[in-house]
């Protein structure tokens, strides 16, 4: 592909868009997009694990540090899920090679 | 101690601070341009925008409104926290993408994003509106707050003096300060926030009993608010709220505003994740305090309930000369939620009103600096009208919060499938967008707001997704137009 020549564009043209094009593309392999499945299946498991469906009757008489331990595992899963999202933001996004400098602010 | 000159002192220092901060931001500004006024210039730090999304999310709503719910349901209102930190999920469905085009292709605002994709002024006033809704409902509940926060501190202290006197104080550091200014102030009122809730808790903790007492009490007087959900409609209704919020919540235009203004994406990913620390700590914590006030104030009726935290403060504030000026701090904090609530919403009402309506729609040559100055008036305007319809409170807090995310999810389908599906048209979002939107509205005007527990705007925003999906598929959108959009959305986003 890099070998086809655009109609008009002299040789040395076609080098530096090329040469720029590589500066680009070497950039954007640092790419992560969080809207991948890895991301998104841990967020529906938490999702479903976060609504209280699976617990017996007469979980409220069980108690956990003074609460039901009912509520003792949605927090627990919440606190999971806020894990999750830190762990996103630090390792599954980076779109930042995406913004061109002239668009940044000074 | 008692009567109400703690809380004066407390409230007028943090007022003269905020005042102050919206003057001292009228000096810094950059330029007097749109971009200048609604997004700072795009150039706050992650410890700004964190704590001034924290404060924005958490209002007077969710510290006197969501705290009377959990007095009413007991635990299972801590879907509170949990749909809180749904809202950061919502958000990583769109913002990381939509950040990088805000950046290159300047936008202000959410619907700069749905005109620019779709190139459909019909489809950006309907969105419009949408959106307009859920951010104008939620600065009609902060005016509410305060007039119910002012009206539970005593007997001689009428509704409506909450409602005028804060309502003003907002209106006059908006229309000076701007972006910067609402987002510094709420920085800042995010701090005092965070002492007052724990404030709030160590002398509740202190003066009724622990959670563990608490909840023996309500074991003996009122089992059915420890226990989870015990119908399948619970349930359903659980899931719902999650699914309510967390995406309602995540369209925000104020919020998806502030995440424009970050500096970088790496303060914008800072800001999230903080965000997601703190909206899980702060509502449980409030949860906490809704159940201990369960088990110590009995046979509230709802309307009755809404006043439990004043209460509890008023009576807190009568034990010692300490727990008096802690509650005085309290009383600040919760006014400072309501107040950053309502400054964030209102500086995004006019930004909505100018940018997406006016600019758009009636003068699309305007200059910058009359928008702005335009937009400085409007403040005035929109918080007459509100104060107007909130001087008779007609339904509680919480109704009004469920009221107000069954309009902004309708905004979802066109935001997803606008950033994501190629093939979606303008025609089909619209369709959708209208068909979600009837049946949400249909639902809450004939009585019945819900379905097997379901809430009719979710009902409304899966219609809207299949109808926007079937008829992108039927209709078939252009060739032509699904290539631009994936050179102008997708193929940039491919390594």
């Amino acid at each position: 592909m890099i070998l086809e020549r655009k109609k008009g564009n002299t040789l040395q043209e076609e080098i530096k868009e090329c040469y720029e094009e590589g500066i680009a593309m070497t950039s954007r392999m640092e790419v992560k997009d969080p809207m991948n499945w890895r991301v998104w299946i841990r967020f529906i498991i938490l999702y479903i694990l976060l609504v209280p469906w699976y617990f017996p009757k007469g979980i409220s008489r069980v108690l956990v540090m003074g609460i039901p331990l009912w509520a003792f595992m949605i927090i627990f899963f919440l606190v999971c899920l806020v894990l999750c999202i830190i762990d996103v933001t630090r390792n599954h996004w980076d779109l930042e090679a995406f913004i061109e400098s002239k668009d940044r602010n000074p | 101690m008692s009567g109400m000159f703690g809380p004066i002192v407390t409230l007028t220092i943090s007022l003269v601070v905020m005042l102050y901060v919206g003057w001292y931001s009228y000096k810094k500004r950059q330029a007097e341009s749109m971009e200048d006024y609604f997004l700072a210039s795009r150039t706050l730090g992650t410890l700004v925008v964190a704590l001034s999304l924290f404060a924005t999310q958490y209002s007077g709503n969710s510290m006197i409104g969501y705290t009377a719910r959990a007095y009413r349901i007991g635990f299972q209102q801590l879907v509170f926290p949990v749909f809180m930190v749904m809202i950061p999920v919502g958000y990583m469905l769109f913002i990381p993408r939509l950040y990088v085009l805000a950046n290159r292709r300047k936008y202000i605002t959410l619907l700069d994003f749905l005109e620019d994709r779709f190139q459909s002024k019909v489809l950006c006033f309907v969105a419009g509106i949408f959106l307009f809704w859920g951010i104008y409902v939620q600065f009609v509940e902060q005016l509410q707050a305060s007039g119910t926060l002012f009206a539970g501190l005593g007997s001689n202290i009428p509704y409506w003096s909450g409602v005028v006197i804060l309502g003003l104080i907002i209106a006059v550091y908006v229309a000076v300060g701007g972006m910067r200014g609402a987002m510094l102030a709420q920085a800042i009122q995010g701090g005092i926030m965070l002492l007052g809730i724990l404030f709030l808790i160590v002398f509740s903790w202190m003066h009724y009993g622990g959670i563990g007492s608490s909840v023996q009490k309500l074991l003996e007087v009122s089992p059915e608010k420890v226990l989870p959900p015990q119908s399948a409609k619970g349930v359903l209704s659980w899931a719902s709220t999650m699914a309510l919020v967390g995406l309602g919540g995540a369209m925000y235009t104020h919020s998806i505003q502030q995440l424009f203004a970050s500096r970088n994406e790496k303060v914008l990913k800072r800001s999230l994740s903080r965000m997601a620390v703190l909206t899980f700590v702060t509502p449980t914590i409030l949860v906490f305090i809704g159940i201990i006030a369960a088990a110590n104030f009995l046979g509230l009726s709802t309307m009755e309930s809404e006043k439990v935290i004043p209460m509890m403060l008023s009576q807190m504030m009568q034990t010692s000369v300490l727990s008096y000026w802690a509650m005085s701090i309290v009383f600040a904090a919760i006014l400072m939620a309501t107040l950053s609530t309502a400054s964030g919403v209102l500086i995004s009402l006019t930004t909505v009103i100018i940018s997406d309506f006016y600019k758009r729609f009636i003068n699309p040559n305007v200059q910058d600096a009359k928008a702005t100055r335009i937009a400085r008036w409007f403040n005035f305007v929109i918080l007459i009208i509100s104060m107007i319809l909130v001087l008779e409170p007609r339904t509680t807090i919480w109704r009004l919060t469920e009221i107000k995310f069954e309009g902004l999810l309708q905004a979802v389908p066109a935001v997803l499938l606008g950033l994501y599906w190629p093939r979606a048209t303008k025609t089909s979002i619209i369709t959708g967008m209208i068909a979600g939107g009837s049946l949400a509205i249909g639902m809450s005007l004939s009585g019945h707001p819900t379905y097997m527990g379901i809430h009719g705007g979710v009902l409304g925003m899966l219609l809207n997704f299949a109808v926007a999906y079937l008829l992108s598929k039927i209709s078939k959108a252009h060739d032509s137009e699904v290539q631009s959009f994936n050179e102008k959305f997708v193929k940039l986003f491919k390594a």
